[in-house]
Parts: C-alpha cells; structure tokens; sequence
C-alpha cells in the first residue's frame, strides 16, 4: 500500500515481475493492473527486461495428461459449428509454406524427478561467452505476425471430433483410439436416407422435363402425329388458357407462312 | 526447440482458431513452460493446474502478442510464470497430506546452450553480473524459485528490510544498466 501511496510504482512494477512480492502486494499490484495504464505499460517494460532469463530454465518434459487436460477444454473454444460443416480442406498452402514440423521437444534426460540434480545448488552466472550467430530475438518477429499462417490440417481430427461430440469433453481415450462407429453410423443412415429421398426427387423431375421437352419438339416438328389430346390448343384449354377461338386456324398456319416468305 | 520465428507463425494461426497450430505450438513450448513453472512451484500437481490455465489463457489471447515487445516464448513464459506466482501466493490445498510429491529446492539456473545465449539475455547477464555477488544470487533466486521478500531473507539469512532496500536497489541498478 505504501508503494501506491508514495507512487512508487516502478518497484512496485519491477518486482512484480521478479515474483517477490507478497501476497498481499500482488493483490494491490493486480488491482492496478486493471486500473492503471502506466502501471501496465511497467510491468510490460520489467517483463521484457527480465524476459529472457527464462532461456537458463532447463525445459522440462511435462507427463501427456497435462495436454489431455487442456485438450479436455478445447472444445469450448475452438469454432464447433464451422468445422462441422466444413470437409477437410485440402492443404490450401501454395504462397506459404507450412511451417516446419516442430521436433517433439526432446526427451529431456532431467526428468520431473531429478530436475534438482541437474541445477548447480546455488546460482552462479553462467559465463557470458560471445556467441557466433546468436539467434536473433524479437527483431525477426515482425514479419511471420502478417503472415496468414496456412492451416496445415491435421489430419482430421478436429473435423470430425467436434462432429461426434458436439458439447461434450473428450476423453484422451477415445481421440487415441479411432472414434467408434456407433455414433458414425447413425450419422452415415441418417444421411443416406436423406441422400436416397434427394435422388428420387431429382429423378421425377427429370422424368417431367424429358415429357414436356418430347412434347414441345413434337409440337414443333411433327405437329400431325401429336394426338389430339396433347395439340397445343387442347393443352392450353385443358390448363385452363384461353386461346380466344382462334387455336384450329392458328395451328397450321405458322410453318406454313414461314415457308410463303 | 522450435525458432521463434516459428512459435510467432504458430501463435498468429492460434489467434484465427487453428487448433492443430495449438498442439504444435503446445509441443514446442511445453517443457520450457513446465520448466518455468515446476522450479517456482515444484509440485508437479500444481505444475499441472497452472500448465492447463496458462495454455488457455494463451489460446484465448494468442492475438495480444506483439512481436515489437518481446519473443514469443518470453511472452507466454511470462503468462505461465504469472500464474504460478499467484499459485504459490496460496495456501496450497496439498500441503502436508502428502499428496504432491515435492520437489527438492532447485534455485539456480542451469546453463545456456550458447547458440540459445540472445543479444538481450547477455546484455541482461551483463548487467546482472555487475552487482555484488550476493545480489547477484538474490536476483537469479528470486527470479526462478519467485521467492517471496520472506522467503529470501531466510534463504539468504538477512533481515527483511535489508533484503528489501537491497533487491530495490539491484533492480533500479539493472534497469540503468539496460537502458531499456
């Protein structure tokens, strides 16, 4: 309190970053964080000065379930609807390549159980040793950020996951081994009904169009072999068309005056 | 380890919903982010929980990453370092009924590859490296056990309000020395 009193933010900021604080302090240095943009824009500039400290921590390889965990609550979270609807896209990749594969971190040698042992007991600076290349932080950065980073879909998986389990939470077992087929197959007949109901529809209705297309051409071409009962006058009366009386004459005039001129 | 050129292309697919852009970017980071957060709170069940928060935090706010401000992995090591914090802030739930293994106290830092030793980490270590030796300690403890001002002063065997004045001091020292 005596921090924000004095104004004294900046240690307030520096060592929120470091983790020193109380807990206590961390709730008062939170409730600025929320309300005070100066007092984020310290904490942004103490987390980039101490940033790449993280880079002496020996990675650790965490156990697989902690990914099942994560992956548990994914569904919330990615789009469900669209990825439903949409059929794995072929990799649509031809301006950007995909990025490369990231190895599988490597199995670290320092496992959960002897992390101790790898760590000097008490901390010492490492020897700063001017490096060949060293790789190059944020300055390469900016550019990749732009680019639309192609979606490289694995295979899958999160297409038809979300399909099969709408709402609910999978379970790591069911995304290891192939999603069973009872619930597919109810999906499959459900569609396949409606496929079949769509065909037989669709083939009526070609059924009417050859009728009628038949019909026009012999109207058209061989109007005397036409049974009465299908003439165009005969039609047209039968729909329901008034054709003013004049359908007898009307008939045969048209290919003959077309000839007599 | 992934570049962070790449972690960058992966974080930017992130913030369009791509899940599989996720998992690679939660293979490539993880150990590092375990790492980070099993030395503050080395308990591999709270580990855990602070793992699940941080990733998601990640995933929901993939789209805050500026690349101007800072590496990728530094940004989402400080999500995770954040919350792991505040979890060893708490009265911890496990403690005592022996649930979660404890981890023996790991309070240094290990080595960098020197291919992995960046521009800002030496002129940071530099810095560093200018203070006392037991300020120097104080720091890098600090930093990766977040020890509380207590906790130091005891690790350290110093009173607290020394300890205070002294981390302050380190810390303004540090921050002039950077000018950054």
């Amino acid at each position: 309190m005596s921090e924000i009193v004095t104004g004294n933010t900046d240690a307030l900021a520096a060592e929120y970053v470091l983790g020193t604080l109380d807990p206590e302090e961390r709730t008062q240095a939170q409730s600025l964080l929320e309300a005070d943009q100066d007092f984020v824009a310290k904490v942004r500039l103490w987390e980039r000065r101490l940033g790449e400290l993280h880079l002496m921590v020996e990675p650790v390889e965490p156990e697989p379930k902690i990914w099942d965990r994560i992956k548990a609550k994914m569904p919330e979270l990615i789009p469900a609807p669209e990825l439903s609807v949409a059929p794995p896209e072929p990799p649509p990749a031809d301006v950007v390549p995909p990025p490369a594969e990231p190895a599988p971190p490597a199995p670290q040698a320092a496992s959960a159980a002897s992390v101790g042992e790898t760590l000097p007991p008490t901390p010492t600076l490492p020897p700063i040793i001017p490096s060949p290349p060293p790789t190059p932080p944020a300055t390469t950065a900016p550019a990749p950020a732009e680019v639309t980073p192609p979606p490289p879909p694995p295979p899958a998986k999160p297409a038809v996951a979300p399909v099969l389990t709408p709402s609910g939470r999978r379970s790591p077992d069911e995304l290891k081994t192939e999603p069973k087929a009872e619930p597919r197959k109810d999906q499959s007949a459900v569609m396949r009904g409606r496929l079949a109901r769509w065909r037989v529809f669709a083939g009526l209705m070609t059924l009417v169009v050859l009728a009628v297309g038949a019909l026009l051409s012999a109207w058209r071409f061989a109007p005397e072999r036409v049974p009465p009962v299908l003439r165009p006058a005969e039609v047209l009366r039968v729909i329901g068309v008034s054709v003013a009386g004049s359908a007898p004459p009307r008939r045969p005039a048209p290919p003959e005056s077309q000839f007599d001129e | 380890m992934s570049t962070p050129v790449e972690i960058t292309w992966l974080l930017a697919a992130v913030t369009k919903g791509d899940g599989g852009a996720f998992e690679r970017l939660y293979a490539a980071t993880c150990a590092k982010l375990y790492g980070v957060v099993l030395r503050i709170l080395r308990r591999p069940d709270l580990a855990a929980d602070v793992m699940e928060e941080a990733y998601l935090q990640i995933w929901r706010r993939a789209g805050e990453f500026d690349p101007g401000q800072s590496t990728p992995l530094a940004w989402m090591v400080a999500i995770a370092r954040r919350l792991a914090i505040d979890r060893s802030r708490q009265p911890q739930p496990g403690d005592g009924d022996g649930e979660g293994e404890l981890i023996d106290d790991n309070e240094g830092p290990g080595s960098v590859p020197r291919h992995q030793l960046t521009d800002d980490l030496k002129r940071l270590l530099t810095c560093i490296g200018r203070l006392e030796p037991d300020r120097q300690r104080m720091i890098l403890l600090a930093y990766y056990g977040a020890f509380s001002r207590e906790q130091l002063s005891v690790k350290l065997d110093m009173p607290v309000n020394l300890l205070k004045a002294s981390l302050r001091r380190s810390l303004v020292e540090i921050e002039q020395c950077l000018k950054l």
